[in-house]
């Protein structure tokens, strides 16, 4: 019986330490936390950095309604000042653990952004995993901004930036942890999607609709509502921003980046039967292999692509009976879509060879496996670069 | 019926593996990866095998003489030397605990709490580091066979939900940082050195004919955690790991798992915590002894409470001098760390055996029994 009280007694003791070291006894209340969603970085001639704080309002109410939001903003010589501004002026404790985006707004472009980045590397009160845009004009303006479906901007963003199987694949996203690998890696290459703003046009009865909501959560009215594209990609060398890849370049370097299941692609103008078709593709999945050799004295950059796709719909029959049975792919649609990957994945390349911005990691792939020959290049690495492009499409054919 | 004074040899192996993995998984694979990048590794492994021949010495040195370390000491040399060698190991225990204690502290402070605590926040560990102080060698044991659980499911969930971000290819080139390689094994001494707390355990545990066994493999368990956590860190950080203060605390948040049902990993961190929180106090508890010998105290009650209020007072009053004191004890103490955790027992070796007249097969000498 004695036994047992001491084996008792040291548990609860460990599970009291527990309980301690773990602040437990020390919660913050919910009503003065200010649970920050989205950060915003925009440089101030003035101060050095303007940091808005997107902030989602926990209310208690028996109303199921859409998330207020509040945005607050401060000044500072530095990101981590200015976020503490925020905290000393307003009262709120910005809790930041649940940040899941960083947006960077245009002006910061053409300056070093990871002086602004290293803060939430260095602390831990932000997760790495947060995801990191650029965005054009001002990134307060987005914190400002809704969309028709979503009151709090960074929510959307987060859907359109983060995109689940089944959904359309098309942005090349990054982390705070992924970018600054790209920063202090050798060619401090790294890369962001780039954001923009594109207006919605609303119908009057829609705006009418919108009008009661507008009061009651704060939200701006319908005729400010915007959606976002996120498509294109800003390249990065040493912090700054060089170069701005399209949205077909982005998509064919994605493939070579990055795994894609169940997502859809376009085809536009292939010749069939006399005519031009335009086809959306679903790509089943996609499968890659980047490698970066050594041949006579020149460094080769090989990428094999390999897309599986089948038909998802076309603008125009396609044979003599009727539209295409879903999963048959002509010929010539594959030709085409394999044309027009290598071609925009081709500009890619330029883009990163123009940029001395190491898009598919070669560099490091050189050093790891050629370290001899890494070393005898004395950093001369992008002018000695060439590269070896295939793409293959696959689509079910008829027998 | 063990004596309070004594251990098993089972209670050895799981005292290394339970307490010597946990104080290496804080700061130690950053500051490893900060000189030594992708060869990191490296400098840890040869930290391991210095920790191996210390070990293996005090194996040999008990096998030799078949008594405490205290015994050796004051049957080989006369009792000036023999309390001035003790003082140089309660010097080196007191270097030893203070990185361990500020980085638990450090890290508890800056990822559990959200405002800054006060520094009588921490005032438990200090009771609980003068309660375990008081106990004998057999409550060590007795936490051993406690704790090595904790810090084994802590480093495989830890390790496991990281594997997922982990590029295990960053290790390569092997070698191409030759020339920090050593700098950063110099660096990262005062992690290691574990030697010693076996030394002071010699004479003390029952001997059968497995022990030497035992204990080896323990340590082998013990490094290859240590080794495993530090791969997995500089792998899934690669370029950044150098940059990452809190390695426990990042290293597996980027899982999907954790991604769609929350952050996990914390019952690992916790269980780490716990272990590490006794792991903190064991050089605070050797030192507490051997400053009970010198001093020829009946009880260390008095020792345990002078050093504890030394390191709770360091921490309150030396807390913005921190990194000065940590770049001293890395920097500067840690030649002397590694003499006499690894080369001073080795040395012992050449000391002969020397009949005391006290019975010394398996029986640690009655001259230093508690």
């Amino acid at each position: 019986m004695r036994f047992l009280k001491s084996k008792l007694l040291i548990l609860a003791f460990f599970m009291l330490l527990c309980y301690f070291f773990s602040n437990d006894f020390g919660l913050i209340d919910i009503e003065k936390t200010a649970i920050v969603t989205a950060i915003g970085i925009d440089k101030n001639e003035k101060t050095g950095y303007t940091v808005t704080l997107q902030i989602a309002v926990p209310e208690a109410n028996g109303v199921t309604s859409e998330n207020a939001k509040a945005v607050i903003k401060g000044n500072g010589k530095t990101v981590a000042e200015a976020i503490q501004k925020i905290g000393e002026e307003s009262g709120w404790y910005p809790k930041l653990s649940f940040c899941n985006l960083v947006l960077i707004g245009s002006n910061m472009f053409d300056s070093d952004i990871m002086v602004a980045i290293d803060y939430f590397i260095r602390t831990i009160k932000i997760q790495d995993s947060a995801l990191l845009a650029g965005v054009e004009n001002r990134a307060e303006d987005f914190m400002e901004k809704a969309t028709p479906l979503d009151n709090i901007s960074s929510f959307s963003l987060q859907k359109i930036l983060l995109k689940k199987p089944g959904m359309t694949q098309n942005t090349l996203t990054t982390d705070i942890k992924e970018f600054a690998l790209g920063y202090y890696s050798r060619t401090g290459s790294s890369f962001m999607p780039y954001i923009k703003i594109i207006p919605v046009e609303n119908s009057e009865q829609n705006s009418q609709n919108s009008k009661n909501n507008e009061q009651k959560n704060g939200a701006p009215p319908d005729s400010e509502k915007v959606v976002f594209d996120a498509s294109s990609t800003l390249l990065l060398k040493n912090g700054k921003v060089l170069e701005t890849l399209s949205k077909e370049e982005t998509l064919s370097a994605l493939y070579s980046k990055r795994k894609i299941k169940d997502s859809t692609i376009t085809v536009d103008k292939v010749l069939l039967n006399g005519k031009e078709t335009d086809f959306l593709l679903n790509v089943i999945k996609t499968d890659y292999s980047v490698k970066t050799t050594i041949k006579d004295g020149k460094i080769v950059l090989s990428i094999k692509e390999k897309v599986f796709v089948k038909v998802a719909d076309e603008t125009d029959k396609t044979t003599e009976t009727g539209y295409l049975p879903l999963s048959i792919v002509p010929k010539e649609v594959c030709l085409k879509l394999e044309n027009d990957l290598i071609k925009s994945l081709s500009k890619a390349i330029e883009k990163s060879i123009k940029t001395k911005c190491d898009l598919f990691s070669s560099d490091l792939d050189l050093y790891r496996f050629n370290n001899k020959e890494y070393k005898k290049l004395n950093g001369d690495f992008f002018n000695n670069l060439s590269c070896e492009i295939a793409v293959d499409v696959y689509g079910q054919k008829r027998l | 019926m063990l004596k309070n004074n004594e251990i098993k040899a089972r209670q050895i192996g799981l005292f290394f593996i339970a307490f010597l993995p946990v104080t290496k998984i804080f700061i130690m694979p950053k500051d490893a990866s900060n000189i030594a990048n992708e060869d990191m590794w490296i400098s840890i492994l040869i930290s391991l095998f210095l920790d191996a021949i210390g070990l293996v010495s005090a194996i040999l040195l008990y096998k030799k003489h078949g008594t405490s370390f205290y015994s050796i000491l004051e049957t080989n040399l006369n009792k000036f030397f023999s309390k001035a060698i003790l003082f140089l190991y309660f010097v080196f225990f007191l270097l030893k605990a203070f990185t361990p204690i500020y980085e638990q502290k450090n890290f508890i402070q800056n990822t559990l709490y959200e405002t800054a605590p006060t520094a009588f926040t921490f005032v438990p560990f200090f009771i609980l580091s003068v309660y375990l102080c008081t106990r004998k060698l057999r409550a060590i044991g007795r936490l051993s066979d406690l704790f090595w659980i904790f810090t084994v499911v802590g480093i495989i969930l830890l390790t496991a939900l990281s594997i997922e971000s982990a590029d295990f290819l960053a290790f390569l080139p092997i070698g191409a940082n030759k020339a920090k390689i050593l700098k950063a094994n110099y660096y990262i001494t005062p992690w290691f050195c574990d030697a010693p707390y076996f030394l002071f355990m010699i004479g003390k545990f029952r001997k059968n004919k497995n022990s030497t066994k035992i204990i080896l493999l323990s340590f082998l368990a013990s490094a290859l955690l240590t080794l495993i956590f530090a791969l997995t860190f500089y792998s899934v950080f690669t370029f950044i790991a150098g940059r990452e203060l809190f390695a426990l605390a990042e290293i597996s948040k980027y899982s999907t798992v954790i991604n769609s049902i929350g952050r996990i990993d914390y019952i690992g961190i916790f269980l780490l915590l716990l272990s590490g929180t006794i792991s903190a106090i064991l050089p605070i508890y050797f030192s507490a002894e051997i400053l009970t010998k010198i001093l020829n105290l009946k009880s260390a009650l008095i020792p345990a409470i002078i050093i504890n209020l030394i390191f709770f007072i360091a921490f309150i009053f030396f807390e913005p001098f921190h990194v000065l004191i940590i770049t001293f004890i890395h920097k500067i103490a840690s030649p002397y760390l590694l003499v006499l955790a690894n080369l001073l027992p080795f040395a012992f070796l050449i000391l002969r055996k020397k009949k005391t007249g006290l019975k010394i097969n398996g029986e640690y000498n009655a001259l230093f029994k508690k």
